[in-house]
């Protein structure tokens, strides 16, 4: 319980800024500055302030993946909690995805301010503002709070699959649009995402063929190959990523890649198959219950086909409109 | 190839011209501030205000670039754009953000939505004495120049040379193997044509091209030139259906590309030709050839060229000011001029 000083203080503080922002003119503007950089400087005595910084050397080419990842596992905390996220990236990209690692930072509803840097002096420099003084001083917490996001290892990726999400927030005109659209593609029928890696591609006319009930809505970056009535490419519709997450969010359930996307519908707890990712020495499935499967190197056999029918079966009936 | 490998090998030179590029980890910074409280969102804002950072750092003697683009939650949008919200804003910077991407310098770029967190940072830098755009006083006072060319013309006056914008971070070499891969040798010409029409935000409708004339105007082109490519760049609900049925044409957002692809693919070309906006700002001043058109009469004092003038004062023959509405035949002409005028530079 706080006492009536602390919230009477806070009453004060918070009712000065109000009045200096409105006022928008020096000097004013100046009090506005000096206040609050004082605000800034107390939270950080305090420790109230946390930040988290990631790395990437050499050459990560999912970025926007390992973010991610990143993210749900470091940004956790009571209700409430603000983060300040850094992310030291290499001057040479092996993927123009820079636009993407973005849109998953904006996803996090709990950042406070995002620093993207190219230069390790200038990161360091930032840090002794943004880091608490114990922070500084205790390398425990350095230590845990800096992490190398070059690359992303199956033990990652299995952590991400078995535990539990806080979400993510994506703009509310964005999941409008996605809903709007599968209202008028899909109507009462069940949706299902597909986001099939190349070497899997044939899976997207079987599903289609066997599943007429279901309009199946292919969200993966190559040319449309399937002919089925009931399966439609937006390759061609120009979404960026977070109106692809939408997407997979609204739809009724998801069948593609361990990317960003996949893990968006992970995430939001939408029925899932998940493929990729292993190194041919783990187990050939993993099960999150019955709501998410995960084939880490999945091979187009009629095995694994009837695998992903199984699990639609499962999550949306046996066939017929629902 | 020749013509692409040589494009490409003007671009890195380009892309330092008149810039150190901080090759260590040390550099005397300069500091950019985009307070979107004041500061308006659009893309041809935004490379201004980059521009006026390169000047600015140029000027100083900097060799690298700190950016702080601020949102105040509780007014995330200037009084230009009241439609800005706290429910939509996260949508419009993330369609912004590659257009600060632009700098050849830049060493770091925080997006902010905490004031005290900024009011620190900028006291820092205060305390510091480190170079600002805008400055500080400037900003004291809600105040961003982020339409005229005052002062980049001033620095073109005095040096003779100017501190262009590149290729997004991270996406030049993308552009070049975009270029391999769908363009073949061709001769690319980037196209942007204002419609605000059609975009999810319409405002200045006044300043919209004649979509048909565009049209014509490319058929002729392929027909006249079949080496000749189009991209068409622009939000995807901005370009008319007609246009997937233009010969000679790719557009970049339908195939799964965003706006930091098509700054790069843009900053590639060999030619621009569009309207006056965002895109033509980026041809200006990452130094492409080009033709703009429709510039607003009401432009001319902000950008010290007088109506009618074919050029900016830092502008080469191959960069063509036209300040009336546009028609095909007027466009097939500037076309024809510039397709000689640059086949003519890289074959010789």
């Amino acid at each position: 319980m706080e006492s009536k000083a602390v919230l009477l203080r806070r009453w004060l503080i918070n009712f000065t800024n109000r009045a200096l922002r409105r006022l928008g003119f020096f000097p004013f503007t100046l009090f506005y500055v000096v206040l609050n950089a004082a605000l800034k400087v107390v939270q950080l005595r305090r420790g109230h302030i946390f930040v988290r910084v990631g790395e990437v050397t050499g050459e990560a080419t999912s970025l926007p993946r390992s973010v991610m990842l990143w993210l749900d596992r470091v940004l956790t905390g009571p209700p409430g909690y603000q983060f300040d996220v850094c992310l030291r990236l290499p001057r040479e990209a092996a993927d123009a995805n820079l636009h993407d690692v973005f849109s998953v930072l904006l996803t996090s509803p709990r950042f406070r301010s995002v620093g993207l840097y190219w230069d390790a002096s200038s990161l360091a420099d930032d840090l002794t503002l943004l880091q608490a003084k114990q922070g500084r001083n205790n390398p425990t917490v350095w230590a845990t709070s800096y992490e190398d996001l070059g690359s992303l290892s199956f033990k990652q990726l299995q952590e991400f699959f078995q535990s539990n999400h806080e979400g993510i927030v994506l703009p509310v005109a964005v999941t409008r649009d996605a809903q709007t659209l599968l209202k008028r593609q899909a109507g009462g029928a069940y949706a299902v995402c597909l986001n099939l890696p190349g070497e899997l591609r044939s899976l997207a006319d079987t599903v289609a063929v066997a599943r007429p009930d279901v309009r199946f809505f292919d969200l993966a970056p190559a040319l449309p190959t399937t002919k089925a009535a009931n399966s439609q490419s937006l390759y061609g519709y120009g979404l960026n990523l977070h109106e692809r997450m939408a997407l997979v969010q609204a739809a009724d359930a998801y069948v593609g890649s361990f990317d960003e996307v996949g893990c968006a519908a992970l995430v939001s707890g939408r029925p899932a198959i998940l493929l990729g990712g292993g190194t041919g020495e783990q187990p050939d499935r993993i099960s999150r219950g019955e709501i998410s499967l995960w084939f880490p190197d999945p091979a187009a056999t009629p095995e694994f086909t009837e695998s992903v029918l199984q699990f639609l079966s499962r999550q949306l009936g046996p066939g017929g409109n629902r | 190839m020749n013509s692409v490998s040589s494009n490409e090998n003007s671009q890195a030179m380009s892309d330092t011209q008149g810039l150190v590029r901080t090759s260590s980890d040390a550099g005397k910074p300069m500091i950019g501030i985009y307070d979107f409280s004041y500061g308006p969102y659009a893309l041809g804002d935004a490379l201004t205000w980059t521009m006026n950072l390169n000047v600015s750092a140029a000027a100083a003697g900097c060799d690298a670039i700190d950016q702080y683009l601020v949102i105040d939650l509780s007014r995330p949008g200037s009084r230009y754009q009241p439609f800005v919200n706290q429910h939509n804003y996260v949508s419009i910077i993330d369609n912004l953000f590659p257009a600060f991407l632009c700098s050849p310098i830049l060493r770091s770029l925080k997006l902010i939505r905490y004031p005290p967190t900024f009011n620190l940072f900028l006291l820092r830098e205060v305390v510091r004495r480190r170079p600002m755009w805008p400055p500080f006083s400037s900003h004291l006072n809600r105040k961003l120049d982020f339409i005229s060319h005052r002062r980049i013309n001033a620095f073109y006056r005095k040096h003779g040379y100017l501190p262009w914008l590149t290729a997004p971070r991270g996406y030049g070499a993308w552009a070049d193997g975009f270029r391999r891969t769908h363009c073949g040798g061709r001769f690319v010409v980037a196209v942007n044509i204002r419609q605000g029409t059609l975009s999810l935000t319409p405002a200045n409708l006044f300043r919209d091209s004649p979509l048909p004339e565009w049209h014509s105007f490319i058929r002729r082109a392929a027909t006249r030139h079949p080496d000749v490519l189009f991209l068409i760049l622009g939000g995807y609900t901005e370009w008319d259906r007609e246009v997937y049925c233009l010969p000679n044409v790719l557009i970049p957002r339908a195939m799964g590309f965003g706006l930091g692809h098509e700054l790069a693919l843009l900053h590639r070309a060999d030619l621009f030709m569009g309207s006056s906006s965002g895109f033509a700002a980026m041809a200006t001043f990452c130094n492409k050839p080009y033709v703009i058109t429709n510039i607003q009469h009401l432009f001319s004092p902000y950008i010290d060229v007088p109506v009618g003038a074919r050029q900016y004062p830092f502008g080469n023959e191959n960069q063509v000011l036209y300040w009336e509405t546009e028609t095909q035949d007027v466009l097939l002409e500037f076309f024809e001029e510039l397709h000689a005028l640059v086949r003519g530079k890289s074959a010789s």
